[in-house]
Formats: C-alpha cells, structure tokens, sequence
C-alpha cells in the first residue's frame, strides 16, 4: 500500500489523532470474492443468452444490481465515520501495549471495521470491530524501538455488507509517540547510599527508620531483608524505609560502567521505576544531562523522557 | 491430501449460517424433484441431510479423496443417465453434486461464499425448467435469504438481527430493481444459441407426436398444461373452425401413422377463398420445431417455414416461451391437383390388414362411388351404431381397425380418425390424418384463446375433385348421447359441455382459473417472450433505435442517472440522519419539556440540562435527572445487548411515566 501513500500522501497527512473519513481518503476496489461473483454473473449471462432465458436474464441483472449496490454500501459503511487515537500514557520500548481507538459514528452503526498497521511486513494484529454506538476498540500497537516514534500508517479496512467490494482508507498520522527504554529484566543492585549524605548511611538501619514489612524485590540489597520476620513466613520479606524527606539517591550513568549504552538506558530505567514504586527520592544523572532530585509522576515522566531522548534520539 | 479438519474451525456464527445455509441448498434442491431423474434430487438432498447431521452432531467431515472419489462417481453416474456432461439436465445435474460435495469441506469463510455463490447459481438455474410467477418468486425468497446469509457472514462482532437482516435483504432487491429493468429492457438479445443446446429429447415436454398410436393422445386429455395462446386481430374464429394442425401422417403400417419418410418438401398449393384471419401465436416451450397453425396457415412467420401437409417448422427447437405472428385462410382450396405419387401415397394401406374394413369400404363403393357420398356413409355409420366416444377405451387386439370398428366400437379421437381413414382409402378416396389441437378456451379478461394439452385431437383430411384436401372430423359423428362426460374437448362435442349445468363452485373455480391464466398469459407474452423481434418492437414503440452501439449507449445514460438518483437519495438520507432508540426516547422527553420554555443550549449535555432544569422547575427534578442519567448510560455505556435492552426499557418506561403525570 505504500505507493498509495507515495501518490496521495501529501494530501492524506493527519496533524493531531483525529481524523474523520471523507471521499478523498476512501479508497475501494472489488475483492477477490468480488471477482468471482463477477464471473459467476458473466457464466449467467452466457448461459441467458444461449437458452434465451429471460428469467435468467433478469436474475443476472438482479443479482448484478445487488452487487453494485452492495458498492455504495461497502463505501458508506467507512464515510463519515471518525477515529480519533488515544495513545496509552506510558509506552516502553519491545513491550506488548495497545492504544485505543474511539470511533464516533454520525448515528449510522458501522459493521466489521478492521485496524490495522500498515506494515511492510506481514500484518501482525488486526482489529474487528463494530460501531453501534460511539465506541472504543483496542489496538495492539507494534513493537516499537525507544525514542520519538512515528505511528506506522493505519489502515482501516472493511468488506461489509457482502464482501464484494473492499473499501480502505489509510490514516498517516504524524503524531509522534514516545518510547521510554524497555526496562531491564535484571539488574544490578540500586544504588541505596545516598552520594553526599555519608551520615545517613548508618541511620538506614536504625529501627527507627522501620516503616513495615514487604515481599522481597530483586533489586533490594541483601542487607534490607528481614531475616528473623522471613523465618515466620513462607516468603522472603524486606524491610520496608521510610525515606525521609532529605533522604535521596542518584542514579547514575556512570555507576553502569562496564554495559554497553542500551543495556545502561535499560537498567536506569528500570531503576526509576522501581525508585518510583518505592516511593523514593531519586535523581538522574546521564553524561550530559541530569534532573535533580524529586518524587512524583511528574518527575518519573521527566526521568523516562530524558532516557528515552539519550543519545540525540528526537 | 489434507488434513482431516476439525468440525469446529467454524465459529459459533459461522455454524449457525452454514446451518441455515443448509436449509437453503435443500430449498433450493427440493423444485428439481419434479424436473430430473429422481435419483439425482434424491441422493443431493440426502447428502445435505447428511452434511446437517454431520454439524448437528459436530462429527468430523469425511477426508478429501472420499470427496473427489464421490464426485467421480457422481459424473459418472450422470454420464451414464445422460450420455452428456453437459446440456441443461446433465449440467444441473452436475451443479448439484458439486454443491452438496462442496458443503462436506467447509473449513473457512471462504467455503461458506463459495456454497453461496453455488446456491445463487442453482436458484437461477432452475430457470431453465420453469419462469413461471410462482417460480419467480420462490428464486426471489430464496435470494433475498442467501443474500441474508452473506451479509451476516460479513458483519463482524455485533451483527445486525435477522429481522434487520430481513428487512435491509428485501430493500436490496428493490434497490436493484432499476437496474434490472433497464438492463432488461435494453440489454441486446441475440437469436439462436451461442454453443448450441442438445436437444431435450428425453425430457421433451409432454404434447402431441409426429405418430399416432391407440393411446397416444387420450393420454394427454388429463393434461392441463398449457400448448399455446393466441390472440385474434378481429373476431375469434367460430368454434367448429378452431383446428390447429401440428402433424399430418400419411403412413399407416397396420397399427402407427406417421409421416412417409419420402414426404415432399414442398408444403402443398393454398388458394385462400374466404376470410384471412391474423393472430398471434404464444407457445410454452415444447422441445420440439412444429409450431401448431390454424387452419389452413397461409405463410411462415420469420425463422419458421411450411412443409409437406402444410405444417409449420420453427427453425429452431422451441426450448422457451416463443411468440409467432401467423395468418390463416378460413375457407381455402388446398392441393386443387394431386400428383400421381402423392395420390399413390394417400392412398396406402398396409396388405393383409383391415380386411373386414376393406370390404365395408368396397361395399359402400359399389352402392355409390361418389366420394363425398362414400363420406357421408361412415360418418353416418359412425353415428348410427353403438359407437361410443370415450377417455378410457378398453385396449384393442389383433386387427386394430377390425376390432375397433366391428366389437369394440369405443374410442378415443385417434381409433376415429385411423379407422376412418383406413376406410376411406379403402374406398379410393387420398386421406390423410392430420394431429393437432381442436377447441380452446376462450379468456374474456384479456380476450384469447387458451388451448391446452388436453385439447390435443385427431382428425382426417380426404382429398376432393375440384375441392382438394377437406377436413373431416369423423369424432364428431359420434351421437351425442354416447359422448362420456369425461372427454368433452373436442369441438364437435364442445357444444354438450355448455348444454350441462355447471355448479356455483365449478363456475367460481373456473372464473378464477381463467383470471390466474390472464395473468400468466400476460406474463408470458411480455417478459418471458421478451426476444430480439420484442424487444426490437418496443424500442421503437418508446421512441429508441436498436442496434448495438445505441443500446450500449442508452444503457450508459441509464447507469449514469441511476448513480445521480442514488447520489441525491443518499444526500437526503444523511441531512435526516435517523436517531437511535434512546435519542427518539430523549427528543421526546425534550419536547414536553419545551412547552414548559425550556431548551437545551446546543452546548448544553443531558446532565447539565437536567440540572437546569431542576433548578427552574423543582416538580420535574427527580425526573429530568433520572431520565438524563438513564440517558446517557444506554446511550453511551455500552455493555451486552441485554443490558442495552435493559436500560433501553427504563428510560422508555421513564419518559412515559412523565407523560401520564401531565
């Protein structure tokens, strides 16, 4: 389908996720079972004609008008019709995720819509839906690298109502979606000492820094887990800090020497998250660029976003 | 060979269509019964059955080379019953196998459409058989429920119902009538066939023969299907003068007449004398070239000539509903001199047979030797002794023509007509007999007449002196009295039928009868006689040239002005684009509320408006906000259809609730 773009792209450009289906954007050309209902109307009229059968004339015709009425229906059934994109909030790099789509309807309901992503490659998922109402489909989106991406042209596809016919349209969306490293599996410990504040170091043992207990995380450093309460139960329990509000810790580039610079980007990545799910105060320190330290969603996104951006990636 | 495939790659919708699709294919099959061989009907429909058993019971299909080998068999049956592969019979045969073979290996939705297409295709070809109305619109049903089918197939998650299915099937078909009619109309019909059709000699369509046997024509007087109609420009002939010729047999080997296989081509020497009469001829197919013309036929239409008996010839098998514009002389002289060979001809017997007869006829000569005397005596003999006419003649023995005119003496029309013409040759008089119709109903809706099988008859021509070949129907000197009520088709006895009281329900049974012929006639001579000489006439009587070139062009227009009016209805449609089920609740809701003066700003959403006005009108706010919030979940909250249904039914009962507090 890309000569198609090539041809019309230019005018088929989407600025912003919403777009609304009108002639210019449809395409539609007979499908293969189009064809062969084409050639069984050629065999009927071959055979009216030898026999001089009038009825089979008009039921050769009949069955012809049907066919090119189901045209127009095939047509009608994506005109009009608009799909706006909701991308989901995080995305990370080789991992399954789906946006959804939201097709709005003017009232007509749409049947057997199929989505799906216009890749060189063979298709991988598609989407069937119907639109009754206004409703909202699921998308599973392709494995994407990190980095600002480009969403790969979406190909809305239907064959409702006999199947004669195939109308598409092609949606280039130019919005740009971005992927954050794909978190590391296994990692090295996270960085617990706080560079910089030597003297809390002794004090994140002290009991009273004890703010409960939780399952024991890979990335926990062996001195957090809780021997004695662990022996009582049937899993591996660690000691849960309460960090307090001077407490921080970095996470550094440089403390990864030894991986190359994806596996580095994968295991800070990782790092954040976790920080984050702990409820840490954490900075990020790459070679150029760095964020100070902080908490909160707004501070993960900017930490994501800068690992995903690393190396001059736009 | 392929894998042995799971009964269930089918989804749960997809088994319930091919289900359905069953039921289509034996509807489709189930009319075939009467038009071939039993057994092939029979062994589709059993494996339809079978196939419906297999899903049923979610049994594995049988492997492919079980298929292929069952299809050979299957073609090897039909070329054994037909000798052909192809033709009408063998290939519909043929279709039928392969589309109940076809139904054993469904794996995908794209053998599905396959035994669609092949149901479409079967539905249309049983148009070969029959174009009658009722025909049309079984093929018509069945259509609109395989297109029924095919939508849903293509519909996705949340198919429509079959209601819906239903009603959007039968609004397909009338969208496609425009087109069927003006490709109908104007799509060029061409003459003759494109590859030939074998013709249909085992399957011809029961009528009268070119032999004549005891029994060959009593056995068509049950028959009520239709031979031809034919519409008079004037007065219809009188009804001792409706004759149709179709056969004229000179031959007689003691038992069969038939045409001397050394008849001259040429179709004998007609000087009308009376009236010439013009009508027109619609024949059902008959499978057969002689075209049945009332005496005595003046010329051949086109593409039809006369031959010897002055008879018409189609040049062309009459397999379809056929029209003829013919002319015939009332009074004529035919044959004013007989050449020595077609006297010798007229005037064979058969030796040793009909000795009895023989001397009855020389008897009858030597008393008078003037033929029209020789006539009148076994017309007066017929009469005069216990001759009866009858439906059900007892078989004869032996002699043929001794036995019937000396013991048996009851006879159907044929045992009249070859005992008189045995011996009127006998006697030295040229005879011939002539098989055809005789009589007719006469339609006064739409003024024709209607002749049946059942008016098939046998009557004689002997050859005069001076007034050349004359027509004698010896039948019809059978008394009156010893007609058998049963067998009152013949004109010479027509007149006793409307002598008879005819009850009230007979009556009604016969005026319906005739309306429904009216109807079928019409049909017939409009539509399924429609060919190139038809369609030649109506373009002309509409002002168009026919040709090629032109029709192609007027079909172009067509096609273009039907885009432009289903471009306009489309627009229409969209600038009233119809509401769903719970915004026609909403606007109605809306609408009592605006006689209170209060309208929803176009920015406004239902809650908000529902808060509005709560605050204007305190009595309503309960119920604004319930019916806004019920509102809003069927409209926008999604779920299954039966929650749909749910919330649908509490916001109607909502809004009515409302209504009866005003």
């Amino acid at each position: 389908m890309n000569w198609l773009l090539r041809w019309a792209g230019p005018r088929l450009a989407i600025a912003g996720n919403r777009v609304c289906l009108d002639r210019r954007r449809l395409f539609i050309l007979p499908s293969g079972a189009g064809l062969a209902y084409a050639a069984l109307l050629v065999v009927l009229l071959l055979f009216a004609m030898n026999y001089n059968n009038n009825m089979m004339f008009a039921f050769t015709f009949l069955l012809g008008g049907i066919g090119a009425n189901a045209m127009w229906q095939t047509h009608r059934n994506l005109l009009g019709l608009c799909v706006s994109l909701l991308p989901p909030a995080e995305l990370f790099a080789d991992h399954p995720a789906s946006l959804q789509v939201l097709i709005n309807t003017d009232g007509r309901p749409r049947r057997a819509l199929e989505f799906v992503w216009d890749l060189p490659r063979a298709a991988p998922d598609s989407v069937l839906a119907s639109a009754i109402e206004d409703a909202p489909a699921d998308l599973p989106l392709p494995r994407m690298r990190r980095g600002l991406q480009a969403l790969p042209p979406l190909r809305i596809t239907t064959r409702y109502p006999l199947g004669l016919f195939r109308a598409w349209s092609l949606l280039p969306y130019t919005t740009r979606l971005l992927v954050y490293p794909k978190p590391a599996a296994q990692t090295p410990p996270m960085p617990t000492a706080p560079t910089g504040s030597g003297e809390h170091r002794g004090h994140s043992e002290q009991e009273d820094d004890f703010d409960g207990l939780r399952p024991y995380r890979s990335s926990d450093p062996p001195r957090r887990i809780a021997w004695r309460a662990s022996a009582r139960s049937d899993e591996l329990l660690s000691k849960s800090l309460h960090g307090r509000a001077a407490e921080h810790i970095w996470l550094d580039w440089q403390a990864l020497a030894g991986h190359d610079s994806e596996t580095r980007l994968s295991i800070l990545c990782r790092w954040v998250l976790d920080a984050d799910r702990h409820g840490l105060r954490y900075g990020l320190r790459l070679p150029q660029r760095s964020v100070e330290p902080a908490q909160g969603l707004a501070h993960r996104h900017a930490c994501l976003r800068l690992l995903a951006l690393h190396g001059g990636i736009e | 060979m392929k894998r042995r495939a799971p009964a269930s790659s089918l989804t749960p919708d997809q088994r319930m269509i091919f289900a359905l699709l069953l039921a289509a294919q034996a509807a489709t099959v189930a009319p075939l019964l009467v038009e071939l061989p039993l057994w092939v009907p029979g062994i589709t429909l059993f494996l339809i059955g079978l196939r419906a058993l297999f899903l049923w019971r979610n049994r594995p299909t049988p492997r492919s080379w079980v298929l292929v080998l069952l299809g050979i068999g299957a073609a090897a049956a039909v070329l054994a019953q037909f000798h052909s592969l192809n033709g009408r019979d063998a290939g519909v045969s043929m279709l039928l196998f392969a589309a109940a073979l076809k139904s054993f290996e469904i794996r995908s939705r794209r053998d599905l459409i396959v035994v669609i297409y092949l149901a479409y295709l079967l539905a249309v070809a049983h148009f070969l058989f029959d174009q009658s109305i009722p025909w049309v619109l079984y093929a018509l049903a069945l259509i609109v429920f395989v297109t029924m089918l095919l939508t849903r197939l293509h519909a996705g998650p949340q198919p429509p119902g079959w209601r819906s299915l239903g009603y959007v099937g039968l609004l397909r078909i009338l969208a496609a009538i425009p087109l069927t009619l003006l490709l109908f109309a104007l799509f060029p019909r061409i003459e003759g066939p494109l590859w030939g059709r074998p013709a249909q000699s085992q399957n011809a369509v029961t009528g009268i023969t070119n032999q004549l046997t005891p029994g060959s024509i009593a056995r068509l007087a049950t028959s009520q299907a239709v031979a031809f109609r034919a519409t008079f420009t004037g007065a219809p002939p009188a009804h001792d003068a409706r004759y149709w010729r179709v056969y004229v047999m000179d031959h007689f080997n003691g038992r069969r007449w038939v045409q001397s296989p050394s008849a001259r081509p040429h179709p004998g020497n007609l000087q009308p004398t009376g009236q010439i009469r013009h009508y027109s001829l619609l024949m059902q197919a008959s499978d057969r070239h002689a075209i049945p013309a009332l005496d005595m036929p003046l010329q051949a239409p086109a593409r039809a000539r006369l031959e010897a008996g002055h008879v018409l010839r189609a040049n062309n098998l009459i397999d379809g509903t056929r029209e003829f514009a013919l002319s015939a002389a009332s009074h004529y002289v035919l044959d004013s001199t007989l050449a020595p060979g077609a006297r010798r001809a007229a005037l064979q017997l058969p030796p040793g047979v009909a000795l009895q007869a023989r001397a009855l006829a020389e008897r009858w000569r030597a008393a008078d030797p003037a033929p029209q005397a020789i006539v009148n005596r076994a017309l007066a003999y017929f009469h005069d002794h216990a001759f009866y006419y009858t439906l059900r003649p007892p078989p004869l023995h032996g002699d043929i023509t001794d036995d019937f005119l000396f013991k048996v003496r009851r006879g159907f029309c044929e045992q009249y007509a070859s005992a008189f013409a045995v011996l009127m040759r006998a006697a030295g008089i040229p005879t011939r007999i002539v098989a055809g119709y005789a009589g007719g109903e006469w339609n006064p809706v739409l003024h024709y007449l209607l002749v049946r099988q059942a008016n098939a008859h046998a009557w004689v021509e002997v050859w005069l002196q001076g007034r050349g070949w004359v027509r004698i129907d010896p039948t019809s000197a059978v008394a009156a009295s010893r007609v058998q009520r049963s067998a009152a088709n013949s004109p010479g006895v027509a007149t006793i039928g409307e002598g008879l009281h005819i009850g009230f329900v007979q009556h009604w049974f016969n005026t319906l009868s005739m309306s429904w012929d009216s109807v079928e006639y019409f049909w017939n001579l409009t539509i399924v006689a429609f060919g190139p000489q038809q369609q030649r006439a109506f373009l002309q009587r509409i002002g168009l040239q026919s040709g090629g070139i032109a029709q192609a062009l007027y079909i172009a227009i067509g096609i273009a002005v039907l885009m432009l009016l289903g471009l306009g209805i489309d627009l229409l449609r969209r600038s009233a684009a119809p509401a769903d089920a719970p915004t026609r609740l909403y606007r109605r809701h809306l609408r009592r509320l605006a006689r209170s003066g209060l309208r929803p700003a176009p920015s406004e959403g239902a809650l908000d408006f529902a808060e509005r006005v709560a605050a204007q009108l305190p009595q309503e706010a309960e119920h604004a906000r319930r019916i806004a919030a019920l509102y809003t979940q069927a409209r926008y909250a999604g779920g299954d259809t039966k929650r749909q249904t749910h919330r649908l039914r509490q916001l109607m009962q909502a809004v009515r609730e409302t209504r009866k507090s005003d």
